[in-house]
């Protein structure tokens, strides 16, 4: 039975059910040093020691899962730990956890370990990855506005696809030296699309100004339209409503009358309508 | 510096800004290892029986991307030199371009670069084995001989910002005075042509410059040659019988765009005629979503390429709103038919609708430009290799 037994740095295992015994590689303990809050008692807790080749293997064999986030955790305790790094092959636990090691993938699991508690859990039950985190790395120095950013996502229960999003966008406007729009009462989906706008504000505003155009348009009864950006291009997206086909035919019809008549329209800006001459300058 | 040569400068700024030279042992004795060897400090040189940083692999960092433009490892290339440039996709309105890579990594440092989400390599790496790829393409003018065929060397390095240290530039051209019917391009941002100015050639080649306002080079094309120094350089090779070629690509967007690439316009048609110039291309900028990282990570939000307003395309890359691109590109065509209806410009990896709102056709229709699309040629290749593949396959 051991003494000071070392444990590693499974974040968010303190769950560790009260009737299964510890498990150690080495000196190493795997499973958490708390088991239903009660603490590792070495004189009456069973122990197992893992007969796995190397650690990394046992940690393996013991956690089947383990998040980046978690692996932020156990990196943390690795890099500062000399008899750790002796025992515990990093490349070879990161590659069983199905990630690539690499010089940017551990400075992202040195980042993310800085971040606030309350998004590393997040980060963590939303099992993002380096990818999804790499905004972190562009931030040379700690940043309060980011860090309440991060609180507000883990704290709103943000999904992960709106998470990753606004995580980078509102990283980036951070860097360009501007200042986050209020997060008052808005909902993560609402506050991406804010985002957005200030993000891209030329394109919104290119965005709105083609449909505050188009709302000038003499629209046939029942038909509307809108414009959208889809991908890098603009589309017009039109709706007719018609009772039967003769309805709808007369108002494409008409429809067709109004987009000729726009198209003849001499205020359409020059970019949509400049057209090369003939030559060989084509 | 003052006394020395524009090649003894060229050659004493590269020496300098290589931290480290590592020279493959087996090919230790070849031409290239002698003269980098006789180049450099011996300080400065190790021999080494594999790659350095044998402990990277994948994605570099930011630091070791940029480590990667100061350690030169001189080694041998195993595999393929020659290949069909990688705008030839679907989707994409291509010319015919055959790219040859006797490197790879770039010892400039733009913020858009697309090496950056290209390479994995920890070093730059020139290859001593050009003979080979000099091979290779004797082998493929056993086939396509006949046909007009450009080839680059401008993909993963630029074609001569290293030129003075390697001179490769004199095997090539001596290669294509062979081949007359055949135009190899040299594409670069650097200014260094002296080194082959004086070499005999047929006409065939082609020095092409990246060229963008004075500004944008200095906000994004870190290390570079200036506007005024890469025109200088045109202007001596034009004089040597060289032909010369533009790609104002990419072209970046900021506040005074419109000014700034009209001003570089004027600048271009106060200085060469539309006749000297065989081409001249356009692009915006773009570039593959994975690469914002780093780009972000290494130049920060002050970046122009890094603070535009991109939105994915067809073909996945990041780009600027196609009405945006369609300005920009009407505006320069503009610019350019405004001092001659002779200039020939392309667009270069953009989509066919974005070629239809400039150009109003696709570029195979267009007289001046249908000999750059002509696929006939790379389907001929294409047809060659399956030939070749089948013949080793039996």
């Amino acid at each position: 039975m051991r003494n000071t037994p070392h444990p590693l740095n499974i974040a968010w295992r303190e769950d560790w059910p009260q009737g299964w015994p510890h498990f150690f590689w080495g000196q190493w303990l795997i499973s958490p040093l708390v088991k239903a809050s009660k603490p590792l008692d070495s004189a009456s807790d069973s122990t197992v020691e893992l007969g796995s080749d190397s650690l990394h293997q046992a940690i393996k064999s013991c956690y089947p899962q383990l998040s980046f986030a978690q692996l932020a955790h156990l990196y943390e305790q690795w890099r500062h730990n000399p008899a750790l790094q002796q025992e515990l092959n990093w490349q070879a636990l990161m590659a069983g956890y199905g990630f690539r090691d690499s010089e940017p993938q551990r400075l992202t699991l040195q980042k993310l370990i800085q971040m606030p508690s309350p998004f590393q859990a997040w980060a963590h039950h939303k099992a993002l990855g380096p990818k999804d985190l790499a905004i972190l790395l562009s931030f040379a120095e700690p940043n309060p506005d980011f860090d309440e950013l991060l609180e507000w996502m883990a704290h709103s229960q943000t999904s992960k696809s709106i998470g990753v999003q606004v995580l980078e966008i509102a990283g980036e406007l951070l860097l360009m030296g501007k200042a986050l729009p209020s997060r008052k009462s808005l909902r993560p989906e609402s506050y991406l699309m804010e985002l957005e706008g200030q993000r891209r504000p030329l394109s919104r505003a290119a965005l709105e100004n083609k449909n505050q155009e188009l709302s000038t348009l003499p629209w046939p009864a029942r038909c509307s339209g809108r414009w959208l950006r889809l991908g890098d291009a603009l589309v017009l997206e039109t709706k007719v409503m018609g009772s039967n086909f003769q309805e709808v035919r007369q108002r494409l019809e008409a429809l067709s009358r109004v987009f000729l008549a726009r198209e003849d329209s001499p205020s359409q800006p020059a970019s949509e309508l400049s057209s090369p001459s003939e030559g060989s300058c084509q | 510096m003052k006394n020395l040569s524009k090649q003894q400068q060229d050659l004493s700024r590269l020496i300098d800004q290589f931290e480290r030279v590592s020279i493959d042992e087996v090919i230790r004795k070849s031409p290239l290892a002698q003269r980098l060897i006789e180049l450099f400090p011996s300080e400065k040189i190790e021999f080494v029986t594999s790659r350095p940083y044998p402990e990277v692999s994948g994605e570099l960092s930011a630091g070791e991307f940029a480590r990667s433009k100061r350690h030169l490892f001189l080694t041998e290339f195993r595999g393929q030199f020659f290949k069909r440039c990688p705008g030839a996709k679907p989707g994409l309105t291509c010319c015919n371009y055959f790219v040859l890579n006797w490197g790879q990594q770039c010892d400039m440092n733009c913020s858009y670069c697309y090496l950056q989400s290209f390479l994995n390599s920890p070093v730059l790496v020139i290859y001593s084995n050009l003979d080979q790829a000099l091979d290779e393409l004797r082998l493929l003018a056993k086939s396509m001989g006949h046909q007009s065929l450009r080839v680059g060397t401008g993909e993963l390095v630029d074609s001569l910002s290293l030129d003075p240290l390697t001179l490769f530039s004199h095997q090539l051209i001596e290669f294509f005075q062979d081949h007359p019917q055949w135009t190899l391009e040299f594409k670069t941002k650097s200014d260094s042509v002296e080194q082959f100015l004086e070499q005999d050639h047929r006409g065939n080649v082609i020095v092409s410059w990246s060229i963008n306002p004075q500004k944008v080079i200095e906000q994004e094309e870190h290390g570079t040659a200036s506007l005024e120094k890469r025109l200088k350089a045109a202007e001596l090779c034009l004089d040597k019988g060289f032909q010369v070629a533009f790609h104002m690509d990419p072209m970046i967007w900021h506040e005074d765009w419109r000014e700034n690439y009209s001003a570089l316009v004027d600048e271009l048609t106060s200085r060469f005629r539309p006749e000297s110039i065989p081409y001249l291309s356009l692009g915006a900028l773009r570039f593959q979503p994975e690469q914002r990282h780093m780009m972000r990570e290494r130049f920060g939000l002050k970046s122009w390429v890094n603070q535009a307003e991109m939105f994915t395309g067809k073909d996945g890359k990041l780009r600027y709103p196609l009405e945006l691109r369609q300005e920009m590109f009407n505006f320069v065509l503009g610019r350019f038919k405004e001092h001659s209806p002779h200039w020939k410009v392309f667009l270069c990896m953009e989509s066919p609708e974005t070629w239809l709102a400039t150009h109003q056709r696709a570029p195979q229709k267009i007289d001046s430009l249908a000999p750059l699309f002509d696929h006939k040629v790379t389907r001929s290749h294409r047809q060659s290799q399956e030939l070749r593949a089948k013949e080793r396959a039996t």
